[in-house]
């Protein structure tokens, strides 16, 4: 009878007896799964963080991510990786080298950018202004979460979910509040997933018929462009270099995922030269840094971390903040077209949040709905890939200033 | 009114006057790229366009045929070769 207390004891189920956190962390790991297989919400990471959770709540499994009290040594030192790796395991040792270092976001940001053409934006740059209307949300919410009694670190934290790009609120997330990692992290992708369903419930409540029906190539002939661009490819080549330098003197501290966006980026555009480059930095790059991002993201939401008041607050915060960026670029457009002559389709705005291509595909979607010549897709792609530079330059200055 | 609200409220100025003049500055840079590329370096459609003699592979032609090997290979195939029949 002994023996069998004692094998009881060195199994998992006497401490699932102790915690009931465990079976609802356990759960929520198998909601995460369940949303990325069955539902393809943003599998490649809701599946490995869903993953995550699990390994990190399965009791005496020793994966779960420790607070960074917990390496902390007199003196204002750390543990180095190798204690922290012999102490707390191989989880602790992935996300204290790789993601709270701030080292994987960047690199992910690379191959988006090795996967980004700038052409539509190059060929459309007024629209470029609506990726900075639409990063209202992250500054609204911001505002709101300090009401609330959220800490400024934590409350700009939670806004850049707003900027709809998930390295960009990881990194944010990480130098800001590390300890809200994982649900911000949840947020950021799931409402990225939910972006069909946020754009047209957003512009289905501010925008009018006839401004879903504003053809933007009608509008092209009626008002041609200014100048046609005679030699693209050294556009798009001479574009990420000149502009990563001269963001970096305005924004520094948005120069870890600018710089590496803009970087992947020009290997893209540099062609046959850079290719080999270009595709180790979109495939087994940026592939292998999701697995451990999604890992070890996934594995920072302990029972004891996400059982709380603030991961509801986060959630309903999130959501705000996407739909108040969509309605952001959306009033921006309603407002420019009170002005000029030549109209632009709201939902152009509504794409200045990021979430590329995601985005724009659902906005085309929409105005192909109300006309089906209506194509809106190549002015979407530029204010949305300006979002992604707009976001990027949001965190920065978050960083800077509440750092 | 706390004193983090009124930071936040400065960092919401902040932020998105950043992020405007930033953006004007993509706008105003790729502007810029586009002039000087079409003043020094056009690439005209007569460059383009078929400049090989008679009998040979188009040179517009002959890019497509290589990038699609160089995909379907994964980089590893090169075109040596590209004859017309006839």
């Amino acid at each position: 009878m002994h023996i069998l207390e004692e094998l009881y004891e060195m199994t998992a189920f006497s401490s699932l007896g102790q915690q009931s956190g465990v079976l609802l962390m356990l759960l929520v790991g198998f909601v995460l799964l369940y949303l990325g297989i069955a539902k393809k919400y943003e599998p490649l990471l809701l599946v490995p963080i869903g993953f995550g959770v699990i390994l990190a709540n399965l009791p005496g499994g020793g994966m779960g991510v420790v607070p960074a009290e917990m390496i902390a040594l007199p003196n204002d030192r750390y543990m180095n990786l190798f204690e922290i790796g012999s102490e707390y395991g191989i989880m602790n040792y992935l996300y204290y080298a790789l993601i709270k270092t701030g080292f994987l976001p960047p690199i992910i940001f690379m191959g988006v950018g090795a996967l980004t053409d700038f052409g539509p934006m190059l060929r459309n740059l007024r629209l470029a202004f609506f990726g900075a209307a639409a990063q209202i949300g992250i500054f609204m919410v911001l505002l709101g979460a300090i009401a609330m009694g959220f800490t400024p670190q934590e409350a700009g934290s939670l806004g850049i979910i707003g900027g709809a790009d998930g390295p960009t609120a990881i990194y944010t997330t990480i130098m800001l509040a590390p300890h809200l990692l994982g649900p911000i992290a949840i947020a950021a992708y799931s409402y990225m997933a939910l972006v069909p369903v946020i754009i047209p419930l957003v512009a289905n409540a501010l925008m009018t018929k006839k401004e879903f029906k504003i053809n933007m190539r009608q509008q092209d002939k009626l008002y041609p462009p200014k100048h046609k661009i005679k030699n693209l490819k050294l556009a798009k080549i001479l574009f990420p270099i000149i502009l990563g330098v001269v963001v970096a003197f305005f924004v520094p501290s948005s120069v870890p995922l600018l710089g590496m966006l803009l970087f992947g980026n020009l290997i893209k555009e540099l062609g046959s030269i850079t290719s080999r480059l270009a595709d180790a930095a979109t495939g087994p790059i940026m592939n292998t840094a999701t697995i451990f991002l999604g890992l070890a993201v996934g594995a920072t939401m302990t029972h004891d971390v996400f059982l709380k008041g603030q991961t509801l607050g986060i959630i309903v915060g999130g959501f705000l903040a996407f739909a108040i960026s969509i309605a952001g670029g959306i009033l921006a457009v309603k407002a420019y077209n009170l002005f000029s002559k030549k109209k632009i389709n709201p939902l152009i705005g509504a794409t200045g949040l990021s979430a590329v291509p995601m985005a724009a595909r659902v906005a085309n979607e929409l105005a192909l709905k109300y006309d089906s010549s209506n194509h809106v897709l190549q002015y979407c792609m530029a204010s949305n890939i300006s979002g992604v530079i707009g976001s990027a330059v949001a965190a920065g200055v978050l960083i800077s200033m509440l750092l | 009114m706390s004193e983090n609200f009124l930071e936040a409220l400065t960092l919401m100025v902040v932020g998105m006057l950043t992020v405007f003049v930033i953006l004007l500055l993509v706008v105003v840079l790729g502007n810029a790229i586009i002039m000087f590329v079409n003043r020094f370096f056009p690439e005209t459609e007569s460059k383009l366009s078929n400049t090989s003699p008679p009998g040979q592979v188009d040179r517009k032609h002959l890019a497509v045929i290589a990038a699609a090997v160089s995909v379907v290979t994964g980089g590893r195939g090169r075109v040596l070769k590209v004859e017309k029949e006839g």
